[in-house]
Order: structure tokens, then sequence, then C-alpha cells
């Protein structure tokens, strides 16, 4: 991405309009420099989860031990899953839980991927800045499976307490033959992405800690090794044109 | 640019030397910028946003609606498909049998009552038994053109070249002609689309953000609405009110935290507000995004459509969440985050609200409105037929292809072109009539169309500026109706009507544009470029964060930024370099901590200068490249000297009127102040002198003057025309004039006018007019009506035909005196030619046929012996059925036009012809809203006469000024008068023109006093005035209400069939009624005689007998019921009485008469 950012300059007829946040250039003198590497080597790997619901001081790492336990993708449908374990020493009602919902001890934080464009991530080492893009992020959120799962067996036990009763009286069975073709409901938009969704099965994923050497060797990726200066093969005008949203006069042929 | 447009008359405002002005001369660039003005009417002219709406219909939209419905597929043969590749518009053509040149001009359409429309062609590809067939260029349809858009014969065309065609070069055009008739698509005012509205009810205790959702295939309104301080999502697909949290959850926020987060941030007023409605949501035991769909999709009101896939409570809620919920935010592989988000922001803003009541939005601010122009109906409307199209098309294949063995190849082409004749009429029919009903919004929208009026050149011109609001009329509410201070340079502050649509009928002002959509993906992806972080990864602390701003794009989320001024200015820049569209406008909402970025169609914008550093772009070296013609309007906004500005932007920026006012936080500068007004007000001299609904009148009657209509005039056939005689540009002219061409074609004449007292016969706005005046010829008009017959076909072969004169033998003295019989037409025929058509000059006097169509006896076809019915059809038996002239003044036969309709009939169009000279009760007015009617014709003689024997054309009565505060009518006066003898037009432009003082120089100089007076002698005694009288020209408009079309009298006459009552009204030579209320006075003044005259006896008397005995009416003396004559006696009732106990009896219910001696 080493292309010119084209300057602007910040006229004083505009300053009225504009918030409390404009820097001029006066009062904010460039203090140091650094040189910025790109890197690509983890370009097509290198994921960002953010857990929105957790606080940045208490990551999952099992040096809190609290580090992610088991992982999984559905890579077509862009659902990723992770395990975390609940920490049953406080905030926990164990005999609620171990009557409603079988002493549930992990929680599923699950989030659905998606692909950013222009996110980098920045390694600062050495006075120097690596950035390497970021292919997706996902947020994960908690998903409370194990609530679903119990509401969904309560009813079941419902059903079939109710079937009990009423399979006593004899029924009259009428057969019909369906043709196959008919048979699968042909599903649209939303509905569709979730039946593809519930169809695709589980990957299992293998999650190194924060901590764990593999993490460490990969994270030394991020560091560029190529140190020549990149050219940019766009001319400013050409990024420019590349960028803009003309309008489009469908009568200009005309006055032209 | 061809360089035969240069010779337009619009160039004259371009050239080097204008109105006194050289190139030579010194730039002035705070007087000289108006020049942008013509500049800009020259590119874009009045009615561009009619043309701009169409062309983007009919070049970018109809692709568009083709993709969207591109494929049809059999339900039967799952092999067979048929897709669209591409979709065009042709060039209008002629649709008879066998015309040898298709090439057809609007006038033939005009004339011949044809349609103009242009065939739609699609290119297709689909399968014949196995088999992939490309065919190009189907044709479809055919769609009616607007005037003088790309596809109109008249686009580009110079003024020669119009004239060629016999069309006005000063028509605006932006209409259609359907069926001869020229029919516009008003302007349709409308809230802003996917948008959240904030509303509050203050005395019921309610906020509610609501937003209209509309794509392409639905059109939906959700509303988050507040019940007893919690808040629910509501919306016509769900039973009942949803509360909010349980909404987020199923949009995946599943925890409290986040949804706190997402809606409240970190500000604690706000998180107490919200807090309660968790309780909501926990009480119906709903945890999770599953539950929470459950619940969702159990409260959804199931419509589906047949054959299609039953579906479980859950799958219910997802599709409502993911599709009619919100609607125009799409859910794609179920990542419900943007739609989470955008609730959370509804909510958001139903709690800012709560917080703090000022937070509501104004519906009725301009920024708020969009404006649906021609292009945008015809869309909803085409997409509505061409659904149909298909679905017809695809219901016929599926019946051919059902069959097991087909006898020979089916080819879906044979199919297909059966349809074509339905989007044909489709849209024909909606033009027509204006009724616009889409199937797929459940919409039915009457008087979208309207009769192109054609009274005068700027009622026409008045008619293409027009914006007509959706409110209902009868409500009575004063907030949709109140001038906005938005409405500024965008709609006209003075042009509204009076009465029931006042104020929801609104004109554009003179120098505005209104966008089409621009593409909003290159948008989102250029704010990402410009800094601004994506939704996907933040949450709703960064999101509420003090410090940045959300960046909108059409009302979505799609990012955020930290540095909002530096976004804004950025964008900025770059569209002032042509980078980005110069229609897309980019605010701050510092209320909201927004950044809003609007490309959707229908904002109204207008240009302005832009000002930096406290120095206009707008340089003199510009101003006089644009005069010598090296730079266009386009160039301006090319190097950044001039932008468009929304609503929503022109809200955002610090705008100077003149330059003088240029203060350092200026952004932008006015280019012409006089465009606050439109191009009806825009007629009015000094208009900044006027008291403001004077203003308003005016621009109501210039409507209704009489003048010149088209420079096509006398090649017109309208139902009705009038036109001036003579008529004159006004002395006193606006810049606005001269732009739209009202001096080209005016509607008035300059009067020399005194305002004094004459006669009496000048009371109440009664005007005196001078007789000689009169003779030669001011105010005379003529009246041209149209009478079509069309000779029709049957089926036995006859048809209408022309007969022959008939003559009778008259006696007349010869020159020796001698009686000779000589053959001589009857008196009926005596104006017609041999053909049996009236001959063209021709007098008409009442009782006289000018088309002597005759009609066969026999048009029925005999089944039975077809050959003879042929027989006696072709050379059978005609009954005469002239068109006789019934009017009672005489017309002359001014053209007759012979020519035949699209099914080959033969149709004759008469034109005739009154001129009419003014009379006693004819209306004239003004420019100022002061109208009146002659109240006496006076010789010129008896008129008062100044020094140089100048006698007056009108006499006012003064009392007209004191309270109608109309000055700038005087200040008219004396720049006309100063124009009179100086030999020079003057200016009257709002808030500028010929300055008073200058003129009172000039007529002080002409040796008359300052203020406009003169001494004047009574031209009767010939003595001296006691006072000097207000004396000069004036610009008077003669308004089409004249009392010839309204005299009216009847004694007897006819009656109506039902109730034997006399008709109503002039046209059935009707009777006056006696209404009620008027019958009360005669009740209470106790004159029973004159009641029993005038409601019974003058109107519908009735003698029935009646029998004394069973109360029934029986008749000719015998009762019925009681089968005698005993008891039956004679009475005189109202007819309606009768009529009435006939209904009665009919129902079962017997009214029984019980009658009594009166004395």
């Amino acid at each position: 991405m080493d292309v010119e950012v084209p300057k602007f300059q910040n006229t004083p007829a505009q300053k009225g309009i504009n918030g409390p946040d404009i820097e001029e250039e006066d009062d904010d003198p460039v203090v140091k420099e650094f040189p910025i590497f790109f890197s690509n080597k983890l370009a097509e790997n290198l994921n960002l989860f953010q857990y929105p619901v957790r606080p940045s001081e208490r990551p999952y790492v099992d040096a809190y031990g609290e580090g992610i336990l088991d992982s999984r993708i559905k890579r077509d449908a862009g659902i990723l899953e992770v395990d975390v374990p609940i920490d049953t020493t406080k905030f926990y009602d164990k005999t609620k839980a171990a009557k409603k919902w079988d002493s549930v001890n992990t929680q599923t934080l699950s989030g659905s991927i998606s692909h950013p464009e222009g996110q980098m991530v920045g390694v600062f080492k050495d006075d120097e800045l690596h950035l390497t893009p970021v292919f997706s992020t996902v947020q994960l959120r908690p998903q409370f499976k194990y609530v679903d799962k119990k509401s969904i067996e309560d009813r079941e036990a419902v059903k079939l307490a109710q079937k009990d009763a009423r399979s006593k009286e004899v029924k009259a069975v009428q057969m019909s033959a369906k043709s196959t073709g008919e048979q699968a409901p042909k599903y649209s938009g939303a509905l569709l992405s979730f039946k593809q969704a519930d169809d695709e099965e589980f990957v299992h994923l293998d999650w190194y800690d924060r901590d764990s050497d593999e993490s460490w060797n990969v994270a030394d990726r991020l560091i560029s090794s190529n140190k020549e200066s990149l050219d940019s093969d766009t001319l400013p005008l050409e990024y420019i044109s590349m960028i803009s949203c003309p309008h489009l006069d469908p009568s200009s042929e005309i006055h032209n | 640019m061809t360089d035969h447009q240069q010779e337009d008359a619009f160039n004259e405002l371009l050239q080097p030397v204008y109105k006194g002005r050289g190139l030579t001369d010194a730039i002035n660039t705070a007087e000289d910028k108006w020049h942008l003005l013509p500049a800009f009417l020259k590119v874009k002219g009045l009615v561009k946003q009619h043309l701009d709406s169409f062309n983007y219909f009919v070049d970018v939209d109809l692709k568009k609606i083709l993709a969207a419905n591109q494929v049809v597929l059999s339900d039967v043969d799952p092999e067979f498909y048929l897709k669209y590749l591409d979709i065009r518009v042709g060039v209008p053509q002629r649709r008879d049998a066998h015309a040898f040149n298709t090439a057809i001009t609007p006038h033939e359409c005009r004339l011949r009552d044809l349609s103009y429309a242009a065939p739609i062609f699609v290119d297709i590809e689909y399968t014949r038994e196995k088999k992939i067939v490309i065919h190009k260029s189907l044709e479809i349809g055919r769609m009616p053109i607007m005037l003088k858009s790309t596809n109109c014969v008249l686009a580009g065309k110079s003024e020669l070249e119009m004239a060629s065609l016999n069309e006005c070069p000063l028509d605006p055009g932006g209409y259609f002609i359907v069926n001869g008739t020229e029919k516009v698509i008003l302007v349709q005012e409308q809230l802003s689309k996917n948008r959240i509205i904030v509303e509050a009810d203050v005395k019921k205790g309610i906020v509610q953000a609501s937003v209209t959702s509309s794509t392409h295939e639905r059109k939906s309104k959700t509303y988050v609405v507040t019940k007893n301080g919690k808040i629910y999502l509501k919306h016509n697909s769900v039973s009942e009110e949803i509360p909010i949290v349980l909404v987020l959850k199923a949009a995946g926020i599943v925890t409290d935290y986040e949804i706190l987060q997402l809606v409240a941030g970190a500000d604690s007023q706000f998180q107490d507000l919200f807090a309660v409605n968790f309780e909501e949501c926990a009480k119906l035991g709903v945890h999770t995004q599953h539950q929470a769909l459950e619940y969702l999709g159990s409260k959804v009101k199931t419509v589906r459509r047949a054959n299609a896939p039953k579906l479980s409570i859950y799958q219910e809620g997802l599709e409502a969440l993911a599709t009619t919920i919100i609607a125009h935010i799409s859910v794609n592989n179920l990542d419900f985050r943007e739609k989470a988000l955008y609730i959370a922001i509804m909510t958001r803003r139903v709690i800012m609200t709560m917080a703090d009541p000022k937070m509501v939005d104004d519906r009725d601010y301009v920024g708020n409105k969009r404006l649906e122009l021609a292009g945008q109906l015809m869309s909803l409307l085409f997409e509505d037929l061409f659904k149909k199209f298909n679905s017809d098309f695809k219901a016929n294949i599926d019946k051919v292809l059902k069959k097991p063995n087909r006898a020979n190849e089916f080819d879906a082409l044979l199919s297909i072109s059966i349809h074509s004749s339905n989007i044909t009429m489709g849209l024909n029919r909606a033009i027509s009539t204006g009724n616009w009903s889409l199937k797929r919004f459940k919409m039915e929208r009457a008087g979208v169309t309207h009769v192109l009026s054609r009274l005068s050149y700027i009622s026409a011109l008045g008619m293409m500026t027009r914006i007509s609001s959706q409110f209902e009329k009868s409500r009575k509410v004063s907030g949709p109706r109140a001038l906005q201070p938005s409405q500024f340079g965008m709609l006209c502050t003075a042009d509204t009507p009076e009465g029931e649509a006042c104020g929801l009928v609104k004109n554009l002002a003179l120098m505005t544009h209104i966008t089409t959509d621009d593409e909003e993906d290159p948008v989102r992806a250029l704010c990402f470029i410009l800094g601004a972080e994506g939704v996907a990864t933040i949450g709703g602390t960064e999101l509420h964060n003090p410090n940045t701003y959300g960046i909108y794009v059409n009302g979505t989320l799609i990012g955020i930024t930290r540095f909002p001024g530096k976004f804004v200015n950025e964008f900025r820049q770059l569209r002032r370099r042509g980078h980005v569209s110069a229609f897309i406008s980019i605010y701050c909402n510092h209320h909201h901590n927004a950044v809003h970025i609007a490309t959707d169609g229908g904002r109204i914008c207008r240009p302005l200068i832009i000002v930096e550093n406290a120095k206009s772009r707008v340089k003199a070296d510009h101003l006089a490249k644009l005069l010598k013609g090296d730079m266009v309007f386009d160039d301006f906004l090319k190097i950044g000297a001039v932008e468009y500005l929304d609503v929503n932007e022109e809200n955002d920026s610090y705008i100077a009127l003149y330059e003088p006012d240029i203060i350092d936080e200026t952004t932008h500068l006015e280019i012409e102040v006089f465009t606050v007004l439109g191009a009806v007000a825009g007629l009015i001299p000094y208009p900044h002198h006027n008291q403001s609904p004077r203003n308003t009148y005016q621009c109501a009657m210039g409507k209704q003057a009489i003048g010149a209509i088209a420079y096509n005039q006398f090649n017109r056939i309208d139902t009705l025309l009038y036109l001036m005689v003579y008529p004159q540009q006004p002395m006193v002219k606006t810049k606005t004039i001269e732009l739209i061409n009202y001096d080209k074609l005016p509607a008035g004449q300059n009067a020399t006018v005194a305002v004094m007292s004459y006669s009496g016969y000048d009371i109440e706005d009664a005007l005196v007019l001078n007789k000689s005046s009169i003779d030669r010829g001011f105010g005379r008009c003529q009246v041209l009506k149209k009478n079509t017959s069309v000779f029709k076909r049957y089926p036995n072969q006859a048809s209408d035909s022309l007969g022959s004169v008939r003559t009778e033998t008259v006696e007349k003295r010869g020159p020796d005196n001698q009686t000779v019989q000589t053959e001589e037409p009857i008196f009926q025929h005596r104006a017609l030619g041999v053909d049996g058509v009236a001959e063209v000059g021709e007098k008409l006097d009442p009782g006289m046929v000018y088309v002597n169509k005759i009609v066969p006896v026999n048009m029925g076809q005999d089944l039975l012996n077809p050959n003879a019915a042929a027989d006696s059809g072709a050379n059978g038996e005609y009954k005469e059925q002239p068109v006789v002239y019934k009017s009672p003044e005489t017309s002359c036969v001014d053209q007759v036009m012979v020519s035949s309709t699209e099914s080959e009939q033969l149709m004759v169009k008469v034109l005739l012809r009154q001129t009419r000279r003014p009379e006693l009760g004819d209306k004239f007015s003004s420019r100022h809203g002061q109208k009146g009617v002659c109240g006496i014709i006076v010789n010129q003689e008896d008129m008062p006469f100044n020094d140089f024997g100048v006698t007056p054309d009108i006499i006012m009565n003064p009392h007209g000024f004191p309270s109608r505060m109309t000055v700038g009518k005087m200040i008219e006066l004396i720049s006309g008068k100063a124009g009179v003898l100086d030999g020079s037009l003057q200016y009257g432009t709002c808030f500028g023109g010929s300055k008073f003082e200058d003129m009172s120089q000039i007529l002080v100089d002409k040796g008359f006093s300052y203020s406009g007076k003169d001494m004047l002698y009574s031209g009767v005694t010939g003595e001296c005035l006691q006072a000097y009288i207000f004396f000069g020209p004036i610009y008077y408009q003669k308004l089409k209400h004249m009392v010839m079309d309204k005299m009216h009298a009847r004694a007897r006459g006819p009656r109506a069939v039902l109730t034997r009552q006399p008709t109503e009204g002039r046209s059935r030579d009707g009777g006056l009624r006696l209404g009620e209320m008027e019958r009360d006075c005669v009740i209470a003044y106790g004159a029973s005689q004159l009641l029993l005259e005038r409601l019974m006896i003058s109107s519908d008397a009735f003698e029935v007998d009646v029998c004394q005995t069973c109360g029934l009416m029986g008749y000719n003396g015998w009762c019925t019921t009681c089968q005698t004559s005993e008891c039956v006696v004679k009475m005189t009732i109202p007819y309606a009485a009768k009529l009435l106990f006939q209904e009665l009896i009919s129902m079962n219910i017997a009214p029984r008469l019980k009658l009594g001696d009166v004395f």
C-alpha cells in the first residue's frame, strides 16, 4: 500500500464548520521519524479476533487461567466458534447449573467472519514499524447454547408426553406419495444461508495460547525481512481516478 | 456542442455585447457574477429536473430493472430459461400500417391525437428445444417519450430546426404527449426514504423513531416507539410490539452488556433511561438469539404464497428480521451486525429525545424531503408492468410446455410478443388518467399527471416547476403548509396557491437542480480510504465516544472517524476537484455526532460560489471568459469555483448574500439573490417593495393571463386556446423575464394608468377603460375552440361519411328588377363547402352546421345474410348527424384539419375562432396581485388628459393602494414612465432593478415631476383637476375570466329526466338554484306563495291522483289499490315528492297521504 495519499490543505475558510479536532501544522511539530515496512508473509493468514464483551485487561490466555479450550470453523458459512472456561468460583449458581444445565463449565463464543479492506496490524520493533494487512476480522460473542439446548429438550419432552397421551387413541393413518423433486423446499436469502450454515460441518482448529512458543514463532513473521523501499506502480493521478466516483450524466453526450 | 446551437436565443445572453455592455467594459465581479445564472439555465434549462430524471430512467434505471428481473424460468420444464441481456429505447416512431417514413414529430402527435412513444427493445437469450438462441432487438412495448429528452427528436435541435419541425423553440419540453394531449407528471414531494425520523408527542409522552425502507421489491415502515417509558419495535408485518432488547438479541447482540454499550454508550443518563428495557425481555424468558428469533417468529403475521415451503417459527423470525424489518439493509451470510447497529442507533435516537425533547427531527425541513420526478414514477410503473409481462409470459409458456407431446417445435419468441401491448397500454393509461397503481407496493395514487396548461406561456412553465405534496388537503395542520426557512433558494417563497392547497403545492426556485441517484459503493470505498473505520470491528464504546463521529452514507452507518472536520474537508476537496460527483453532499451533524453523506436522488440543490480565505473563487477573468464564451457553467464546477449544495449541506455552510458581506467564516457566496423566487414570481417588478401576499396573488394570476403561448400557436389545434392580439413586452422587465423568455412570449400590455377616481363606476377595484384604447386593440384577444369528429367504420363495411350541402330555391331580384329563382344552400349549410365541411374563413351563426357528418342507418352485422348487410351498409341509407354551432356569439372557421387516426379512421378537426374586445365585466390585473373588472368604458374625449394630450388607457381607483400596500406597483409606474420618456426599458428585478432616484432624475430631466404625478385636465369640463394625478404606464394583464363565457340567464329550458327539475349549470342552460339558505329566508319572511312558486310551480310541479281512502297515488282518477274511483282527488305536488313516494313503496314502505280541507 505504498501509494501516495493526496494532500489537502486545510483552508481557514473551512475552519468554522469543522469539529474541535483539526490539528494545525504549526503547534504540532514532527518529533521523530520512523521507517515503515510492509510485510506480507502472513497476508492470507492474519485474522483479528475481537471479544466485544470482554475487558481487554482480562484476555483469554492461559496465564490468567482462562485460555481458550477449543476452536472450530465453518469456512463456507464464515462462522467461527471458540470455547472458553467459565469461572465457577464467582457469580456462579452451582445448584441451578447442576439442575438445569448439567453443570455447564465452558462457554462458547461465536461470530461471523468479515473481510474488511484497508486494515493492518503493526509491530513496533527496534524503531521500525512493520505492517501486515489483516485478512479477516471476527467479533466473538457468547452464545449460551446450553440454554437453547435445554429449552429444545424441554419442549420435546412436552411433545413426547402429549404424544404418549394421544397415542393410546386409535388413529387412521393416511399415506400419500410425494415426488422427490418437490420435497426439498427452495429457500432464498437468509433462510438459504441459514440452511447452508446448518448443513456445513465444523472443522476443528488447533489453538495455541498467546504465550506459547508456536505463537511467538508465527508472530516473528510479522516483521518484514525485505527492507528495500517499495515503489508504487500507480501514479498519484491514476490512484485518484481509481478512488473517484464522478457523476455520470446520461445526457452529457448531447451537451459535449 | 454543435455550431448551430450557438444561434439559439439563449446565447444572446452570453454574447459579447449584451444589454448595452460590451466585452471591453470592466468586469465587476460583484455585479457581473449574475451571468453565471444564464449560463446555468443554458445548461440546465427550467425543466432540466424532468429531463434529467427521465434520461436517467431510460439510460440507467431501465437497465437496473432488467438486471433485477433478468431470468424467466419455467415451473414445468427445468431446462427452459429466458434471459434478458440488454434493454434499449429507440426513437419515437409512427405506427401507421403503411407508413413509408416512420419518423414522427411531436407536433404531428398533437394534431393527430397520437402518442409520442418509442419502441422498447430487448436482447434475449432463451432455449428452443435444448438449443440456446439469442434474439436481438425484440420489441416488448412502447414507451412514451418526454419531449426534449435524449430520445426525443427535438433533443439538441437548434432554433431553426425546431421551427422546421413545427415546434416552438422556446418550449421547455419535459412533458409527454399521450393520445394527442400534453401531459405533465408533476413533481411529488415525499419524506426521505431510508432515513431515521424522530418525532415526539409531548402530550402523550411518546417518542418514536421511524424509517421508511424502500427497495426495489418492497416498501415498509419500521418504528422504534416508547410505551410507558419502555421501548419497542413496531412493524406492519409483526402483530404486536416487540421489546427492543429482544429484537437486538434476535439480531445477535445477546449480552445485556453489549446491548447497553451499543445503545447508551458510556452516558449514565442514557443508561438509566434504557435499563428498564432489560427487565421486559428477561420476563419473557428470552436469553439467546435462538429464543429471540422464535419469539419474533411467533408474532409474525404470515402471508404465504401458494406452494411456498412452510416455515418453522424460528425460520419465520429469521426471515422477518432479515428481509422485512428495516428492509433496506440487507443481511448477507447471517451477519446481522449492520442491522443490529441500525436498530441500536434508532433506539439511541429515541433515548436522546427522551432525555432532551429538543432532539426531535422536523418533518417539514426541506432537507428531510425528497422529490419524486417523472423518471422515478415511470420507473416504478415500468417495473410493475415488466414483472406482470414476465409472469404472463411464464404462465403462457408453462401452459404450452405442460403438454407432454407437442406437435411442433416450441418457440418462446411467439409467446413473448403477444403481451407487448400490456406494457404499452399500461404506460399510456397511467399517463393519460394519472392513476398510478403499483401491485407490488399495493399503492394506488391518483392525480399524478395533469394536462399541461397552455393558457399562457407562463402557465405552462409554472406547471413544469410545480411540486405537489402528498399531504391531505383537508387536514388542518399548519406545519406542512408553513414557509420553511430551509426553503430559501430551493423553493419559491411567493408562489403557492391560495385556499385549500396553500403551502402544500410549491414551486421550484429559479436556480435549482434535483439530483438523480449516484452510485453508493464507490463512495463507501472512498470513505474508508479517507480514514473511516468500518463498523465490523467497532463496538458501542468506540461508536458513542464523544470524540468520534459516525459516518452515514444515505442514512446507514458505515464507519466512524475521530477527525470529522478533516474527513469532511478532504471529501469536499475531492468533490470540488471533480473526483466525486458534484451532487453528492456531505455535512456534519454535531448534535448526533454524525457525518452524513447523501448520494440518493430527489434532493433539491443549488449552485453557490465557493469562498476560500474570505475571497470569492469566481474571479474577474473567469467572468470575462464566460462572457466571451470560453467557459461554460460546468467549467466553473470543474475548477472548483462553484459547487452544488443540497439543503442539509447548505445548512452547514455560512453563505454571504453579497461580496462585501464576506467575513472570515464565510464559506459560500450567492450567485444571485433574486433566485430565491421562481419563474412565475420572477415576473413581478420590484416584488421586494410589495406586501408578501400580493406577490402570492400575482403568482396565481400570472398563470391566468392571456398572451402569446408559443411561436407555433397558430399551428396548434387545442381544445381551448386564448391568444392576445397585440401582446407587448413589459416596460419594466426583470432579469428573470429575460431568462425565461417572457419578453418574447408576453401576456399583457403596457397601459397608461391614471390613479384617480372617475365616474363612480370604479368602486371595489373596478377599472375605467378608454373606448379608443379598446378600438386600437387594447385587451383584444382571440378564443380558439376545437371540435373533433371521427368517422367510424362499422363491421358491415359501412362507415360514417360527409354529406352534401342541401339547397333551397330562393327568389331574388335580379339587376333588371326581375325575380330570379336561384338554388342556394339552406341557412344551416351556408358555411359548408362541397366536401361537407365548413370552409376556412366562413362565419358561423348559431344553428349552422360546420361538419355535415352522416351515419349509416344500418351498421350492425347481419349474421344471416352478410352480403346483403354489406350492400345495405356500403350503399345503404344514411342519416344526418351534423355538428351544429350552438354558442350565441358568432365564430369564424379558423382551420380545418383532415387526417386519419392510428386505426386509419378519418378524422376532421375544425378550429373555431372568436375575436373579443374588452367589455364590461372582463377581468384585468396588474403584476402586483391587483385585479379588477372593467366597470365602465368611457369615450376618449371624456377622459382626463395631460399637457401633451395623453389620455389614460385605464383609470384606477386610488383606494386600491392604502390597504394593499403594493409599493412595487407605484415604482413600476415611475420606472415605466421614465423608460417611456427615455426610450429605454427599465428593470424591476427583485432586490435590485432600476433605482427610484435615477428614475426620478430622468423624469425631472424630461420636465416631469419626480414623483410621477402630472397635472390633468377634465375631459368633460376641460378644467384643470384639483389634484396632481399619479400617471404613467403599468403593465396590465387580461385574465381569462370573461363575461361572455359566464353570462347566463334562463326563463324556461331543459329539465333533468329523473326529477323533472330544471337542469344545473350554464352549459346545460340550467336554472339558478334557490338553495336551502335562501329557502330559510323566504320561510322566515313568511312569503308562502313565493315559496310555493319557487320550489314547486316554477320547478317540478306535477299533478297526481290521490285516493283519500288508502292515501296512495293512483292514475286517471282511479285508485288501483282500492279498485275504485270514488275518493280519488287531483292535487299538485313536486315531482321529486312523487318520486320519493314511489321509491319508498318499492322498499315496502307505504307513505300514505292524509288529505284535509284548507278552509
